[in-house]
């Protein structure tokens, strides 16, 4: 799985860590960190979660463009 | 919602295979780990207590052995029955298994080994016991499968 850029570069725009943003989501730092990696692929409620705490939207930090 | 760190701390300590506090990425890698050893040991269990049931045999004396054999097997197929009974409820056990073992040709196949079995281990009282436990494991896990195959289709035709 590719890395997940948007999701971090969403969360450095905030000035938010990892630590920080899992704690928001109701997660470990380490799952966070498994998503930017792409190590691991979040359930569909964790996303939304997510990306309401970081107000973005789904296709702004979960689409994937095939260039 | 996962608790916090000082609410965490106040539990008490916690079990390696306890998945309290675990989030989902944790939970999914931890299950992921748990099923591949349940498998590991199911068998392992399993081919352990044959061979302990094959040495009692030889070893004429050994009723012992022979009897905690049969009581090891029903301990790994008491567990296996569970595990059928509680993912075919919810549709989700394996599905190539599923098809092929809830279907009517596979009750053909128990009548023949019924009757292979009958004739065959008549004989010897313990592996009589040993046979039928699997034997009657097998038929449970047909019947599941037969459930798990409806509980699929009940699922695909509701709205």
């Amino acid at each position: 799985m590719a890395k997940n850029l948007k999701l971090k570069s969403a969360r450095a725009a905030l000035d938010m860590s990892q630590q920080e943003l899992a704690e928001k989501t109701g997660v470990s730092r380490q799952t966070i960190n498994a998503i930017e990696k792409g190590d691991y692929n979040p359930t569909l409620k964790l996303c939304i979660e997510i990306c309401r705490v970081l107000n973005k939207t789904l296709d702004d930090l979960f689409w994937e463009n095939n260039e | 919602m996962k608790t916090t760190k000082e609410e965490f701390l106040q539990k008490p300590y916690g079990d390696i295979i306890d998945d309290l506090n675990l989030d989902e990425m944790q939970k999914s890698e931890t299950y992921k780990i748990a099923f591949g050893l349940f498998h590991f040991t199911f068998w392992s269990i399993f081919i352990f207590s044959f061979a302990m049931l094959i040495f009692g045999s030889i070893n004429e004396t050994s009723h012992l052995l022979s009897i905690f054999s049969i009581l090891l097997l029903i301990l790994d197929m008491g567990i296996y029955i569970v595990f059928a009974v509680r993912t075919s409820s919810k549709g989700i056990m394996n599905q190539k298994f599923a098809s092929k073992a809830g279907n009517k040709k596979t009750v053909i196949f128990y009548l023949i080994m019924a009757v292979m079995y009958i004739d065959i281990f008549k004989e010897d009282v313990y592996f009589s016991a040993y046979i039928g436990i699997v034997y009657i494991t097998m038929c449970i896990i047909t019947v599941m499968a037969a459930r798990n195959n409806k509980v699929l289709e009940k699922l695909s035709s509701d709205d």
